[in-house]
């Protein structure tokens, strides 16, 4: 997709549902359609951020200083390179406009470098990682919001050759949607809708998710839901009228390395 | 009489029921943190400047609703314990933190602004 101001872009409608100030009014109404359709989407957005914080501080207080995020929407209010600005950070993300974009906020930065592809054309981001990390490969990888947008196949493959080709000691942090194995009618129709949009969900269950996980190991506490991460109380449904018995549909984080 | 202890988990607890009005920046397990800062100012005899307050209280990513919540729950706080002194005293000290609150996040929404019809003035201009 070309830079088009005309056109709401999901990067853009992103910032806007955190509270920022990089869209335009055509990302705003197309937020607050979404925010119609989904009324907690908003909070579903800061806890995926604020998971996003405490993955790269926690990793921080690991040690490492190499960070390669993939599909990392706007890098504003407050991204990896402002949380760790001595950081090396590696950034990507398929849309076109929204890679633009972002080069020109990040401007004249040569520890921050932001690589457009698709996550499914790994290769392509791994040989940038190569160069813009100097051939290190002990490296932090966040994946935060995406993991839902890839279908089983680019989702195993992704984290199978991230193993591979990473250095051991290497961690990536990811945050999930599990949803119920059978979604009630109201979940089925959201989740037909974002297919409408283009950005189908794929739907797994946290039992499902956690066979994509392998090889990686799973470190303490294992597979945790964003409010707990986040200590809110409650946690983040997206089927608001689930009826009694119904499993719940939630938003996870987990932190996993290579050992 | 309010303690240090209570005036902590008042503005805590506020702090915690509010916290989805927060910046992305700031993610709740760091609002202790804040509540102990908010708590000292409000029970130091000579607190730092509500000033200074207003700026770090905005930079660290608490949302106004949060802010307004908190001198709402400081204010019913005191009143619960008959310190009417107290809650004019703090109410003073807490509108001058508001204000500068209030400052430092028009100067910053404006200054976003500009970045960001600077970017795509930018960005229009390389695309040609
Ligand atoms: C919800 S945003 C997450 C942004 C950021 N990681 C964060 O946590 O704030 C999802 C981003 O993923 C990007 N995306 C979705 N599928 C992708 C793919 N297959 N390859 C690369 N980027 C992708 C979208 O363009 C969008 O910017």
């Amino acid at each position: 997709m070309e830079f088009d101001p005309s056109q709401p872009n999901a990067g853009r409608i992103y910032d806007y549902l955190l509270g920022g100030s990089h869209n335009f009014a055509v990302d705003r109404m197309a937020a607050e359609r979404l925010v119609q359709m989904i009324p907690t989407i908003e909070n579903g957005a800061r806890l995926n951020r604020w998971f996003l914080d405490i993955a790269v501080n926690r990793l921080a207080d690991l040690g490492f200083n190499r960070y390669l995020d993939l599909a990392s929407g706007l890098p504003t209010q407050g991204y990896i390179h402002e949380i760790r600005p001595d950081a090396l950070v590696l950034y990507n993300d398929y849309d076109q406009a929204t890679v633009a974009y972002a080069r020109e906020i990040i401007g004249n930065n040569p520890r921050v470098i932001y690589h457009q592809a698709n996550i499914a054309e790994l290769e392509s981001i791994l040989a940038q990682a190569e160069q813009h990390f100097a051939g290190e490969r002990k490296l932090a990888i966040c994946m935060i919001g995406v993991s839902y947008f890839l279908n089983d196949q680019v989702l195993s493959q992704t984290l199978q050759r991230l193993y591979e080709w990473c250095a051991p000691g290497s961690q990536i942090a990811i945050s999930w949607i599990a949803l119920p194995e059978n979604p009630n009618p109201k979940l089925q129709e959201l989740l037909a809708r974002y297919s409408a949009m283009g950005s189908p969900i794929y739907a797994r269950t946290v039992e499902q998710i956690k066979q994509f996980i392998a090889p990686w190991t799973l470190l303490e506490p294992g597979f945790q839901r964003l409010s707990e991460w986040n200590e809110i109380d409650g946690t983040w449904v997206i089927d608001g009228d689930r009826q009694e018995g119904d499993e719940q549909s939630d938003m996870y984080g987990t932190f996993m390395i290579k050992g | 009489m309010t303690t240090s202890t209570d005036i902590y988990s008042v503005v805590r607890e506020t702090l915690r029921a509010n916290s989805l009005h927060n910046a992305g920046t700031l993610p709740p397990p760091r609002l202790h943190t804040i509540a102990m800062q908010i708590g000292q100012f409000l029970l130091d005899e000579q607190p730092t400047s509500a000033t200074l307050m207003g700026r770090m209280l905005f930079q660290q990513g608490i949302g106004l609703k949060s802010l307004l919540a908190v001198v709402g729950a400081v204010q019913a706080d005191y009143l619960r314990h008959g310190e009417q002194l107290r809650a004019i005293e703090s109410y003073e000290l807490l509108k001058v933190v508001i204000e500068s609150f209030v400052e430092h996040q028009i100067a910053h929404v404006r200054s976003e602004h500009d970045r960001f019809r600077q970017t795509v003035g930018l960005l229009q201009r390389s695309l040609g």
